[in-house]
């Protein structure tokens, strides 16, 4: 028993030397340069969400581009279909949208490595279309039979804007391939509703709530990085 | 690092699945949605005074069973009128199984309320409601004269709350 716990001792000190060797930064004054390029990809969220949810399709395009040290330029463009699909109420949202804005990088990296703990800020845009499938008169009374309608019509021509804090990692996986994870918060701008009905998704906002203007999202992405130049 | 990545991304997959539930899905009773028409009734001989109407009991056209089943004399009722259709037809019928030494025969009134209907959206969770505009309201005269309703005033054309009393009926 005794030497059992000799042995743990020991392996636990070699492990703990092998860690802080990892962790000691070479001492000469060796020049890394710094990679300057594209990032583009793609979230994999909405498309593992198509196809585990019937109501829901989309998919989204992003890239950023490192424009000085810390910071980049970042895009997203994306599409999506969403079905409300209640028992009193269905209506399907189908549109895209764009996403551009910056990120700040405030993970300090070995030399050379663009991991990413981020913050950004977006100004989103949506254009897109909602059609009211059916909907059932709502009453306290159960007195008569539920009236419902079918009108199936459709709102074209809706649009909306917004401004959206993302804040998330960015991790190098594979040599230049990047794995992204983020949340986003969202405040409404601008929204143009139909006559006598709302708004209830917005492509690239997410589900709208009552009397808020405020919406929540997150995702995960893939990239990679096309270096352009060093410096 | 890596590993951690890789079990929040493992983690968010599940929960995407799983998210379906959600509370803004269920209307809250607080929400006004389709107003029930309120009615008060009063004395004929004496409007300003409140008169129950005795074991009152309501049947609409088109149905068998009445709206409620009343043994208290009540002096206000709300009943819904259908959304579907301009007009909502209910017999009034008082003295419902009557069974004092009197035996009072029960009696009963056909009243006629017509409307215009016009459809609103509340929300995403309670849907759609109606509103009424122009509220008319008539009983069928019966011959010989045994209406126990002798008059009925609209008191608001506009059903869109649940506050005030939308009709007063006199008997």
């Amino acid at each position: 028993m005794k030497s059992v716990r000799i042995c743990i001792f020991i392996i636990s000190l070699l492990f703990g030397v092998a860690g802080f060797s990892q962790e000691e930064i070479p001492a000469d004054s060796l020049v890394y340069p710094e990679q300057y390029g594209v990032r583009v990809g793609v979230d994999l969220s909405k498309p593992i969400r198509s196809l585990l949810d019937e109501n829901y399709s989309g998919f989204e395009i992003l890239g950023d581009y490192r424009l000085y040290e810390d910071y980049y330029v970042a895009v997203e463009i994306g599409n999506e279909r969403f079905l409300y699909n209640e028992p009193n109420l269905t209506a399907e949202t189908n549109g895209s949208y764009f996403k551009i804005g910056a990120n700040y990088n405030a993970y300090d990296n070995w030399l050379g490595m663009q991991n990413s703990i981020f913050v950004g800020l977006r100004y989103g845009g949506a254009s897109f279309s909602e059609t009211l499938g059916h909907y059932a008169i709502y009453t306290g009374s159960d007195y008569f039979d539920p009236d419902v309608k079918t009108p199936n019509q459709e709102y074209s021509g809706l649009t909306a804007s917004w401004l959206e804090f993302q804040a998330g990692i960015k991790v190098e996986v594979l040599h230049n391939v990047y794995l992204g994870l983020y949340a986003q918060l969202k405040r409404r701008l601008n929204q143009q509703t139909p006559t006598g009905f709302d708004n209830l998704y917005i492509p690239g906002f997410g589900k709208t709530y009552e009397r808020s203007k405020f919406g929540a999202g997150w995702g995960y992405s893939i990239s990679y990085f096309i270096p352009i130049y060093s410096k | 690092m890596k590993k951690k990545l890789y079990l929040i991304l493992t983690l968010l997959v599940i929960l995407s699945t799983t998210n379906s539930c959600q509370k803004d899905d269920i209307c809250p009773e607080a929400t006004p949605t389709t107003p029930l028409l309120i009615i008060r009734f009063y004395d004929f001989n004496d409007p300003d005074d409140l008169k129950p109407a005795p074991r009152l009991n309501l049947i609409a056209e088109g149905q068998t069973d009445s709206l409620f089943v009343n043994e208290q004399t009540i002096d206000s009722i709300a009943i819904p009128l259908k959304t579907f259709q301009n007009s909502t037809e209910y017999q009034f019928i008082i003295n419902v199984g009557e069974e004092s030494e009197e035996e009072i025969p029960a009696n009963s009134d056909v009243v006629d309320f017509s409307y215009a209907v016009n459809e609103v959206y509340v929300s995403k969770a309670c849907g759609f409601k109606t509103e009424y505009l122009d509220l008319q309201a008539a009983r069928e005269t019966e011959t010989p004269a045994t209406n126990w309703i002798k008059n009925i005033q609209v008191e608001q054309t506009l059903i869109n709350n649940e506050i005030r009393a939308h009709l007063y009926i006199y008997h």
